[in-house]
């Protein structure tokens, strides 16, 4: 079934990626959109700058470092951010018929959860390095300790992201409610993964609710590696935990695929839950 | 060849009788269907809706599991090799959504030709040629919601053939096609099965086109085989059982009434009557051709002014089939 996984995920990701980027209008809004809420995000902190919570913020982050803060949060976190969109938008496939239609096929069912879960990850790649340039234009003080420390940055957002993509997709799809996942994953991972306030801020029970989102752990990596100039040794227990969270993701997407398709076997029913 | 036997399916269904309040009901959807399918042959499952139709096509194409009985596709296991058998079977579905709109024709088959994972080359031959034999080699391109109607049921057709299925399974295909793309589809269906040797199975509840293009015919209801046979056969059967008749007549005496009665009853067949412009107009419908009695016995005391034997309904021909299968069930 192995060599069903790449023409799987292969004919999904240009699949995807052609019927969302039919126009070139949608390559100029993925540009604007990410610069807006950069910036939407750092002058919600602008107004309390000498005020009681930016010496608040400013205690956990560094005074000279909230830019640098919100950036890197911005760009972790819109790597995650596409993909409860993208997965809602996928879930059609169900209401429409063509999901029907790749259970036909031999296909791999995994591989068609990753190709689209790529697919929505091209947007965020194309953020991803305009910001990176952007920083590197505006910042020149970045403490990267070692071109090994760039791999483990792009590596702790792009593996635990396409997790959460798959997951993100295999949820959507195999449910009658998907109104209530943007509700439970889109704004929480937003307020407490991190990305615009510090982790370390929030009362125990923020972190406990932040703490299972990958982004989280994403974002404190990122930010170690690029602000603080971190090696290896110092980020051992995020590394982990994000690990941890990924193969729990990834096992619920093969539990939930495995379950959905033989229970529409069974009932003629695509929707799970 | 394609040998199922005794193919059932139950759907269970949660009915909601208030805000918490639910009951579960059982649907005998298939009850028992045996069939075959040979190579280079178009098998006909006629039936009315809800008869059974869509859920024996997916059991056969491996969509849905079967709860009982078995089904071998060239000696494959429907259950167990599930994932072979997608291989050599296929199935169409009336209905445009099902394929996806954005995209063009030819890269709605390249996704369903890699989602096989068949060769690069070779998709883009068997791509070429079935965008040629569909009809849709100068719109291959475009994308697919600038298409007409029956352009995305040919590209439909295009996708169900793309594995180079030898066992195709159409659902309705003409369903809520104009009459001319309809018959287009249906020269379409013959031409796959006498040049390309697919073994097809084609559900309809319009008798004609299962008259002119099948082989072989089942007819179900409500899960259920009533009747078997060759197109002929089961044309001349539903033809015997529904006959219909449209009598104009100047007058309906009260003696014409209870011989005309009394006649019906004998043969178990109804009738219904309105006045009509300087007349009467009967409507008879019996389970048996009784013309030349009715015109003997009208003429005896009126004038029929028009008489018509109207054509076979399906509808009737099954129920009466399925009133005769009952019957025969109770005395057996
Ligand atoms: N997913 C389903 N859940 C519950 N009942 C269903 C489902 N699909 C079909 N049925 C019921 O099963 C019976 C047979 O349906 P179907 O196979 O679609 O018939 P046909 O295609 O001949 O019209 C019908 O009574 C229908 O209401
Ligand atoms: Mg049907």
């Amino acid at each position: 079934m192995n060599k069903y996984m790449l023409s799987s995920i292969k004919a999904e990701a240009i699949k995807q990626h052609k019927s969302v980027y039919h126009s070139s209008l949608m390559y100029f809004s993925m540009l604007i959109w990410p610069v807006l809420d950069l910036f939407a995000a750092y002058y919600a902190y602008k107004p309390f700058e000498g005020s009681a919570t930016s010496e608040f913020i400013a205690k956990w982050v560094g005074d000279d470092k909230i830019f640098a803060f919100i950036l890197f949060g911005s760009i972790s976190y819109m790597f995650f951010k596409c993909f409860v969109q993208s997965a809602w938008r996928f879930s059609y496939e169900r209401v429409s018929g063509t999901l029907e239609l790749i259970y036909l096929t031999p296909s791999n069912r995994l591989g068609i959860m990753l190709g689209n879960a790529l697919a929505s990850l091209f947007e965020s790649a194309w953020m991803f390095t305009v910001f990176c340039i952007g920083a590197l234009v505006f910042f020149t003080d970045l403490y990267i300790s070692s071109a090994f420390m760039l791999v483990i940055a792009i590596f702790s957002l792009v593996i635990p992201s396409i997790c959460w993509g798959i997951f993100m997709n295999s949820l959507f799809m195999f449910s009658r409610d998907t109104g209530i996942f943007f509700t439970v994953f889109q704004s929480p991972m937003e307020l407490f993964g991190g990305a615009k306030i510090p982790y370390p801020a929030f009362p125990i029970w923020a972190k406990l609710a932040g703490g299972i989102f990958p982004l989280t752990w994403s974002a404190n990596i990122v930010r170690k590696i690029f602000m603080h100039g971190v090696a290896l040794n110092d980020i051992q227990i995020e590394l982990l935990l994000l690990s941890l969270i990924c193969i729990g993701l990834f096992l619920l997407t093969l539990l939930l695929l495995k379950k959905s398709e033989a229970y529409a076997r069974k009932t003629g029913n695509m929707a799970l839950f | 060849m394609l040998i199922a036997k005794g193919l059932k399916k139950n759907y269970i269904s949660k009915e909601k009788n208030g805000f918490f309040r639910s009951s579960v009901k059982t649907i005998e959807a298939v009850k028992g269907i045996d069939l075959t399918i040979e190579p280079g042959k178009i098998v006909g499952l006629l039936g009315l809706n809800g008869a059974g139709k869509t859920t024996t096509i997916k059991m056969l194409s491996t969509l849905l599991e079967p709860d009982e009985g078995s089904c071998s596709v060239d000696g494959l296991d429907l259950v167990k090799d599930a994932f072979k058998i997608k291989h050599i079977v296929n199935m169409i579905a009336g209905g445009e959504r099902m394929v996806y709109w954005r995209l063009t024709a030819t890269e709605n088959l390249e996704y369903f030709g890699k989602l096989y994972n068949i060769p690069k080359n070779e998709l883009k031959n068997r791509i070429d040629g079935l965008i040629e034999f569909v009809g849709l080699k100068e719109r291959a391109n475009e994308p697919v919601e600038k298409y007409s109607k029956g352009m995305k049921q040919r590209l439909q057709i295009a996708r169900g053939l793309i594995n180079d299925p030898k066992y195709l399974f159409m659902d309705e295909p003409t369903l809520g096609l104009d009459a001319p793309i309809a018959r287009d589809l249906r020269k379409f269906t013959k031409s796959l099965a006498r040049e390309k040797g697919k073994g097809i199975l084609l559900t309809s509840h319009y008798i004609n086109e299962i008259e002119e293009l099948c082989d072989y015919v089942y007819i179900i209801d409500q899960g259920l085989k009533i009747m078997e046979g060759t197109p002929k056969e089961i044309a001349s059967i539903v033809a015997n059982c529904t006959n219909q008749y449209k009598i104009k007549m100047l007058d309906f005496s009260e003696k014409l009434k209870s011989q005309f009665e009394t006649f019906l009853r004998t043969v178990q067949s109804d009738y219904f009557i309105e006045a009509a412009d300087g007349g009467y107009e009967i409507d008879v419908t019996s389970h048996m051709d009784i013309q030349g009695e009715l015109i003997a016995l009208l003429s005896q005391h009126t004038k029929i002014i028009s008489f018509a034997a109207m054509e076979p309904k399906l509808e009737d021909a099954i129920i009466t089939l399925s009133e005769v299968k009952a019957y025969e069930q109770i005395h057996a």
